[in-house]
C-alpha cells in the first residue's frame, strides 16, 4: 500500500519534469533555430568558399532550404533532429549525426568521469572541513579550494599534465586508448563502459588511464566549489538543534557526519553538481584541445569558427537535452535524499 | 506536592564550583562563576532564572556538549562518582544511555531528513542492550503509547515536519526516557508550544520519571512550572546561583531580593495588581563582577554588596547569597 503510494510519487514528479524539460527543449531548438540564421555571414558561401560563383551559392542555399519560409524550415529542422537528421555538416560533408556519434559519447564520457570525481572528492573534502572545522584539515582542504576554483580547467590540465605524464610518466599524454589496442565494439560509444561489456578488462584499465588526467583537471574548479559549498551548508548543519539532540543522545561523531549532518547538506551541493556536469559537456574545449580528446566541444567550437550551421545547431540540442535528463537525475536523487520535496510532490 | 526526599539519598551529580567562560572575539567572557548544585537520585530539582543567566551553558557542560577548544573551565562535575569534566570521553559514554536531554523546541530538535523509526532505532541502539529489528519495533512502540501516542505506526513512519509540536514533544520525551536514564535534563521543555500542550507535555514527563526512578534537572523561567513540578530549586543570575532550598521555602519565604523580584513579576490570577517587572538587565559579561551581581538592579543594596557575598545558611537547607540574610541562631 505504502509502496504503491510512493510509486505514484515518483511517476508523477518523473512527469512533470520531463514536462518541464521538454517546454526547455523546445525553447532552446526555438532560440538556436533563429541565432543560427540571424548570426552575420552567408553559410552557404563560407562553406563554398570566395571562388565560388553567385549562382553556385544560390543553389546551396535552396539545396539547404535557407529560402523557405523560416516556419518551414524550423518545422523541416523539428521533423529531422526528432529521426536525429540534423542535416549535412557545411564543412566536413558528412551527416552531423555521425561526426557526433563519436565526439558527443567521448565527451559524454569525459563530464561523467569528472562528474564522478567532483562528487565524490567535492563532498568528501566538504564534510572533512566541516568536521574539523577551523582545524588544520579544513584549513588545507580550504586552501587547496581556493587554489583550485581560482585556476581554469585548461590550466590544470597543462600542470597535470606535465606533473604526471612528462615527469613522473605515470599516464598517457592524450587520446582515449593506446595505439596497440583495438576500441571495443561500438555499444554505447563510452570506451570504458563499451570495454566492460566486451569483458575486455586490459582495455578498461587502459582507457581509465587515459581518462584520468583530462577527467581530474575538467572536475578541479567545480570540485572545489562543492567542496566549499558542501563545507559552509554542513557547517550550518552542525549548529542546528537536531545536530545537538543527536550528540546528546550519543549519536557517535563519525555517523554525525557520515548520515545525520551529510544528508541535509547534500541538497545544495547535488544541484550545484547538475549544472556543473552539464557545463563541463560544453567547456571542455580547452581540456579535451590539451589531451586531444576527439570530443564534441572541440567539433562544437570549431563548427562556430567555421560557420557550420547545421554541426552548431546539432551540438547545442544534444547538450540541451542532456541537461534536461541530467538535471532530472539530480532531481531524483535530491528527492530521494529529501523527505520533504518527496512529500510535497506527492500533494 | 511531594517534599523533599530524605537526605541520605546519594548525590547522582555533584557540581562543585564550577566555573565556565568562552573565549569569543571581544574577548574571554565568564559565563559560570562557581555553581555547586547537586541532583538525588530521583530528585527534582529545577535550576531558574533569566535568559542569558547561565543555565542552558550548566546542562550543556554537564553533557560535555561545550565546544571543548574555546571553553575554559574548571571546577568539578561528578556523575555517580565519576568526573566528567574535561574528560570527553567519560561524557560521552553517558550520553543517550546514563543522562538524556529534551530540548526547548522539539520540532527544531528532530531532524528533518530522517524519519521517526530511523532516528528512535539508533536512540534504542545507543542503549546498549542488542534488540533484533523486531524486538526494537515493540520497544518503540511501547514508548510512544507510553506518552498517550495512540497510533504509533504513523508517527513512527512520519517526518517531523508532518507532526504537531506537541506530537514532536512527546516523541522526545518517549526517547529520553526509553533507555531508563539515571538523569533527565530537560532545558525549557516546551517553551516553543502553547501552554496547555506544555502543561500536558510536563505532567507526561514527571509521571514516566518517576515510573522509571529518574532524576530531573528542570531548567526554566517559568516559576509558576517550576511550583509545580520541582522538590528543590537554584535560583541563578549572571551566572552564579543566588539562592537555593526547597521549592515550598522558595515560594514563601524567598531570601534574595533577586528572587522576591522574580516572583513579583510571575502573573497571578488571584492578584489584581499587575505584576511588576524587574528593573535594569543583566550585567555586561566582558567585564569583571565584582560583589553582589544583582547589586545594580537590587534596591536593598548597601556598601557591603560591593564585597564578595557567600551563600549564608538558612533553615531546612535554604541558602542565599546577599547580605541581608541572617543565618539562623
Amino acid at each position: 500500500m505504502i509502496r504503491r503510494v510512493r510509486l505514484a510519487n515518483v511517476a508523477a514528479f518523473l512527469a512533470a519534469r520531463v514536462g518541464a524539460g521538454l517546454l526547455v527543449v523546445f525553447g532552446v531548438s526555438v532560440l538556436i533555430f533563429v541565432l543560427a540564421r540571424a548570426m552575420p555571414g552567408d553559410p552557404a558561401r563560407l562553406a563554398l568558399g570566395p571562388a565560388a560563383t553567385a549562382a553556385q551559392v544560390e543553389r546551396l542555399r535552396a539545396d539547404m532550404g535557407l529560402d523557405e519560409p523560416l516556419l518551414y524550415q524550423y518545422v523541416t529542422f523539428v521533423a529531422g533532429a526528432l529521426r536525429l537528421d540534423f542535416g549535412t555538416s557545411l564543412f566536413t560533408n558528412r551527416p552531423v549525426i555521425a561526426d557526433l556519434a563519436y565526439g558527443f559519447p567521448a565527451s559524454l564520457e569525459l563530464a561523467l568521469a569528472a562528474g564522478m570525481v567532483m562528487t565524490i572528492f567535492g563532498i568528501l573534502l566538504g564534510a572533512v572541513s566541516a568536521r574539523f572545522q577551523n582545524r588544520w584539515p579544513d584549513n588545507v582542504s580550504r586552501i587547496l579550494s581556493l587554489i583550485a576554483v581560482a585556476m581554469p580547467n585548461f590550466v590544470w590540465a597543462l600542470i597535470l599534465m606535465l606533473l604526471f605524464a612528462y615527469w613522473a610518466e605515470l599516464l598517457p599524454v592524450s587520446g582515449r586508448l593506446s595505439e596497440r589496442l583495438q576500441a571495443p565494439p561500438f555499444v554505447t560509444g563510452l570506451v570504458t563502459v563499451d570495454a566492460v561489456l566486451a569483458g575486455q578488462w586490459a582495455t578498461l584499465g587502459d582507457a581509465l588511464r587515459h581518462l584520468a588526467l583530462p577527467a581530474v583537471s575538467l572536475s578541479l574548479p567545480g570540485l572545489a566549489q562543492v567542496a566549499r559549498l558542501t563545507r559552509t551548508n554542513m557547517v550550518d548543519v552542525y549548529a542546528r538543534p537536531y545536530t545537538e539532540f543527536a550528540r546528546a543522545y550519543g549519536f557517535s561523531e563519525r555517523e554525525i557526519s557520515v548520515k545525520w549532518a551529510l544528508r541535509p547538506a547534500l541538497i545544495p551541493t547535488f544541484t550545484l553538481l547538475g549544472m556543473q556536469i552539464v557545463a563541463l559537456l560544453g567547456n571542455a574545449f580547452l581540456v579535451e584541445t590539451v589531451f586531444a580528446w576527439p570530443g564534441m566541444a572541440r567539433y562544437g567550437v570549431e563548427a562556430i569558427l567555421r560557420k557550420d550551421l547545421n554541426a552548431i545547431v546539432a551540438v547545442v540540442m544534444i547538450v540541451s537535452v542532456a541537461f534536461v535528463v541530467i538535471n532530472i537525475a539530480i532531481d531524483l536523487c535530491v528527492s530521494f535524499i529529501d523527505p520533504r520535496i518527496r512529500l510535497q510532490s506527492a500533494r | 506536592m511531594s517534599s523533599t526526599r530524605p537526605v541520605e539519598a546519594p548525590d547522582l551529580l555533584a557540581i562543585s564550583n564550577l566555573s565556565l567562560g568562552f573565549s569569543t572575539l571581544d574577548g574571554p567572557v565568564r559565563v559560570l562563576r562557581g555553581i555547586d548544585l547537586t541532583v538525588r537520585a530521583q530528585e527534582k530539582v529545577a535550576l531558574v532564572g533569566e535568559s542569558g543567566s547561565g543555565k542552558s551553558v550548566t546542562a550543556r557542560a554537564i553533557m560535555g556538549l561545550l565546544p571543548e577548544r574555546r571553553t575554559m573551565a574548571s571546577g568539578s562535575i561528578r556523575f555517580a562518582g565519576r568526573e566528567l569534566l574535561g574528560r570527553p570521553a567519560e561524557a560521552e559514554a553517558l550520553r543517550g544511555r546514563e543522562i538524556s536531554m529534551i530540548f526547548q523546541d522539539p520540532t527544531a530538535s528532530l531532524n528533518p531528513f530522517f524519519s521517526i523509526r530511523q532516528q528512535f532505532r539508533t536512540v534504542i541502539a545507543r542503549g546498549g542492550a542488542r534488540h533484533s529489528a523486531e524486538a526494537a519495533e515493540q520497544r518503540m512502540r511501547q514508548a510512544l503509547r507510553d506518552v498517550s501516542i495512540p497510533d504509533p505506526e504513523r508517527v513512527l513512519g512520519s517526518y517531523s515536519f508532518q507532526l504537531s509540536g506537541g506530537l514532536n514533544q512527546r516523541v522526545m520525551i518517549a526517547m529520553a526516557l526509553v533507555n531508563t536514564p539515571k538523569l533527565l535534563i530537560a532545558d525549557e521543555p516546551g517553551t516553543a508550544l502553547d501552554v496547555t500542550v506544555q502543561e500536558q507535555t510536563l505532567r507526561m514527563m514527571r509521571r514516566l520519571s518517576q515510573q522509571n526512578g529518574t532524576a530531573i534537572l528542570f531548567i526554566s523561567h517559568n516559576l509558576g512550572v517550576v511550583r509545580q513540578f520541582a522538590d528543590r530549586v537554584y535560583v541563578m543570575y549572571a551566572g552564579a546561583l543566588v539562592e537555593e532550598g526547597p521549592v515550598q521555602r522558595i515560594f514563601t519565604a524567598p531570601l534574595h531580593p533577586y528572587t522576591r523580584a522574580l516572583l513579583a513579576s510571575v502573573p497571578r490570577l488571584a492578584r489584581p495588581t499587575i505584576p511588576t517587572g524587574i528593573e535594569g538587565s543583566l550585567p555586561d559579561r566582558l567585564k569583571p563582577i565584582q560583589g553582589c551581581a544583582f547589586r545594580p538592579r537590587c534596591s536593598l543594596s548597601i556598601s557591603a554588596c560591593a564585597s564578595e557575598v557567600a551563600l549564608v545558611a538558612g533553615a531546612e537547607g535554604h541558602r542565599a547569597a546577599c547580605v541581608h540574610v541572617v543565618p539562623p541562631a
